[in-house]
């Protein structure tokens, strides 16, 4: 029934467009045959004076319109508009006309002021008078506010609703609007006025014909009359405000994206393993956390660049064939790493060799013609050579879940577009995903990373580990430094930061981890001191030291007005509010209705900020033997990239809510001081090494 | 900076309307 409805009422628009078309605006489709006629024209003049051939062609686009009358207001000369101009100028300079303005604006504003301002003290008087008196009447709604709620209910809510359907209406059939977009252009004449253009700029071309020029705007203002019928001033502020917020909204998505390009080109000089440091709070695991993003998606950029320059070097070999049998085999699981995607194409190479059969192993790849080797001028490979690092890079390229392996959860929200032939990675942090979509980051078994004795000897994941984004919170925490372990030894029974090669490990990463001599591998991890991870880890580190963090900034341009409106409206409206609910319970129509507008401008602001805000660490790096210049840095920590629930900030969280659910004891239960001097009893109770030490216990 | 920023964009939106009110004031005053 309701789709009947929106049928019916699309229909409805439709023929109110054409009514108008043929009985208000059909000045502008006569205008349009005219346009017709001169771009026919003007594009027959182009030919032919470009050919150089015989012609008898008049361009008529230098003409004006039979149709639409002229305007006697707009100047027929450049001349006339000079002397309109210079008119304009003479009373715009003025003394007596700025004289004049100032003394009818004073007027106007002091008129304005005396409505005005005792309308808002009256306001003001009216609220605290109905509001000044208390009640308890907890979340009873006054008579005001329900017979609002009452008419809300059956005028605007169904209204509402209606109209909402009808916008999904249009947004699933986004051919409607188009149309209606295509009639509405015709009516007002804006069709008319591109064909105009194209016409001109056919007959300009061959004619440089400079004094035709001024009889193109006159054209152009005459040929506005019929949009200037519909669109007054209020339309055109209404207009320009649209296109101003989809300009400043480009503007600052623009400005996003560069600022993590330069983090990318921040990260992309860091060693491979790096060591972030501050105090608590300094955003140490936020900063580790978005360089982890952006590895990632730098991961799979690289990957895709191996794949594009291989595909050069053996330009005429049927790749897609290859990548599709390649997936076959991870789908069957005979390729799960990089070590089985090797043997794969091993295999294949000595399949080739024993039966040189082009169909079965080159997918009838002409190797004959085309050849079976690359020379890149320093040496040559071979066929094969090009096809292991190919498959090795689509491997890294087409793996779905994420490349992170880290010991807190991160959240990634890069999607593969695939449309059955060479997928596709959406990985920009700044458009709208849906979070259902997300994957999360793996769980680091930290055996994976150890090359000499595990935790869980028979550990399945031992020796899996390839390549990836290691991250690791808190490091210092699981390695510990040399003083920690100064009585852990090598030797012991048990396995410990001594005896299980994890440094070792970090000192050959890459060695596993390389394609076309690229390493597939980052270790980012954060500590409070750099001096917490031992120096035979830590010296192959660079150390990024968070200095500071800067207040949030927002990307939007002219952003500062609209920030200024929603800060003054909201600390109004918590005085107004904070006053109320001390003094009543009830629900009244006035805080209702102020509220859903505070509401609506704070949250608007708020979703800016979350979208566009940015703020901006300054980081020194240093090298991890310590004994180097610290470079300073900076870098761009973006709202819209790490707050959208990549990570939660008290990630061993779970742990203390654990101790603290298995007490019965809260903060409200500690015991007070009874007077400001501490009572010997009171100081004992603090269970101090200190104060037990002055009692001698 | 921030209250210099507000400062300067809250000058700068008066002057603004300012102008234009009195471009429009000078068109009607010229058309009269």
């Amino acid at each position: 029934m309701r789709r009947k409805i929106y049928i019916a009422l699309t229909a409805g628009v439709f023929v109110m467009l054409a009514v108008l078309g043929v009985f208000v605006f059909n000045v502008s489709y006569i205008r349009l045959f005219e346009s017709g006629r001169d771009l026919g024209t003007s594009i027959a003049y182009y030919f032919v004076k470009l050919f150089d051939l015989p012609y008898d062609i008049t361009p008529t686009v230098t003409k004006y319109s039979g149709i639409i009358p002229d305007s006697p207001k707009i100047p027929s000369t450049p001349t006339e508009a000079g002397i309109s101009a210079r008119a304009y100028f003479d009373v715009f300079f003025s003394s007596d006309n700025f004289r004049s303005w100032g003394i009818d604006t004073a007027h106007f504003l002091s008129t304005a002021a005396l409505i005005i301002l005792p309308c808002i003290l009256l306001i003001i008087l009216l609220i605290r008078f109905m509001y000044g008196r208390c009640n308890t009447k907890h979340n009873r709604d006054t008579l005001p506010l329900r017979a609002f709620k009452a008419v809300s209910r059956t005028v605007y809510q169904p209204t509402h609703n209606a109209v909402g359907g009808y916008v999904h209406f249009l947004q699933r059939h986004r051919w409607i609007t188009r149309l209606w977009l295509i009639v509405a252009a015709l009516n007002l004449n804006l069709i008319t006025i591109i064909i105009e253009f194209f016409a001109y700029y056919f007959y300009f071309a061959v004619s440089i014909d400079l004094s035709s020029v001024f009889v193109q705007i006159r054209k152009l203002f005459i040929d506005l009359t019929p949009f200037w019928k519909v669109f007054n001033v209020w339309g055109i502020i209404i207009v320009a405000l649209w296109l101003f917020n989809r300009w400043r909204r480009n503007t600052a998505l623009h400005t996003l994206r560069h600022y993590e390009a330069r983090n990318c080109g921040f990260i992309n000089e860091l060693p491979i393993v790096t060591i972030t440091c501050g105090s608590m709070g300094k955003k140490k695991t936020t900063l580790i956390t978005d360089m982890t993003l952006s590895q990632e998606k730098m991961f799979r950029q690289r990957a895709l660049e191996i794949l594009q320059q291989s595909d050069v070097k053996i330009p005429y070999f049927p790749w897609i064939m290859f990548e599709k049998e390649l997936q076959r085999c991870m789908e069957y699981r005979t390729v799960y790493n990089l070590a089985t995607v090797k043997r794969w194409v091993r295999l294949k190479r000595d399949r080739f060799l024993s039966h040189g059969d082009v169909h079965l192993q080159l997918y009838g790849y002409d190797a004959d013609k085309y050849g079976y080797d690359y020379d890149n001028g320093l040496y040559v490979s071979e066929l094969f050579d090009v096809l292991e690092n190919y498959a090795s890079a689509y491997f890294i390229y087409v793996i779905t879940s994420s490349l992170i392996v880290s010991n807190y959860a991160i959240r990634t929200s890069n999607v593969m577009a695939d449309s059955g032939n060479l997928p596709l990675w959406l990985t920009d942090f700044f458009m709208p995903r849906d979070v259902n979509n997300s994957r999360h980051s793996h769980i680091l078994d930290f055996d994976v990373l150890r090359l000499g004795r595990k935790v869980v000897e028979n550990n399945p994941n031992i020796g899996s580990f390839e390549f990836g984004v290691v991250t690791i919170s808190e490091i210092g925490k699981e390695r510990g430094n040399n003083l920690e372990l100064r009585e852990v030894k090598r030797n012991n029974d048990e396995t410990n930061q001594k005896n299980d090669l994890f440094n070792s490990w970090l000192k050959m990463c890459r060695h596993s981890a390389t394609v076309d001599n690229y390493p597939f591998i980052k270790v980012f991890t954060d500590e409070q001191r750099p001096e917490s991870w031992g120096a035979d880890a830590r010296d192959l580190c660079d150390i990024i030291r968070i200095v500071e963090s800067s207040e949030q900034n927002i990307a939007l341009p002219l952003y500062t007005l609209q920030d200024m409106f929603s800060e003054w409206l909201f600390n109004r409206f918590i005085a107004t509010y904070t006053d109320f609910r001390y003094r009543r319970g009830d629900n009244t129509l006035f805080i209702y209705l102020y509220k859903k507008f505070v509401a609506w401008v704070w949250n608007r602001n708020v979703r800016n900020y979350n979208r566009y805000g940015y703020s901006v660490l300054s980081i020194e790096k240093e090298r991890g033997t310590m004994d180097g210049k610290a470079d300073k840095k900076k870098y761009y920590l973006m709202n819209g990239k790490i707050y959208s629930k990549r990570f939660s900030t008290d990630c061993f969280s779970d742990y203390f809510n654990d101790l603290a659910s298995r007490t019965s004891v809260g903060l409200d239960d500690y015991l007070e001081y009874q007077t400001e001097r501490a009572s010997v009893r009171e100081l004992q109770a603090q269970n101090s090494y200190f104060i037990n030490s002055l009692y001698g216990r | 900076m921030k209250l210099l920023k507000r400062i300067i964009a809250v000058t700068v939106l008066i002057a603004v309307a300012l102008l234009i009110s009195y471009c429009i004031y000078t068109g009607g005053q010229i058309n009269a």
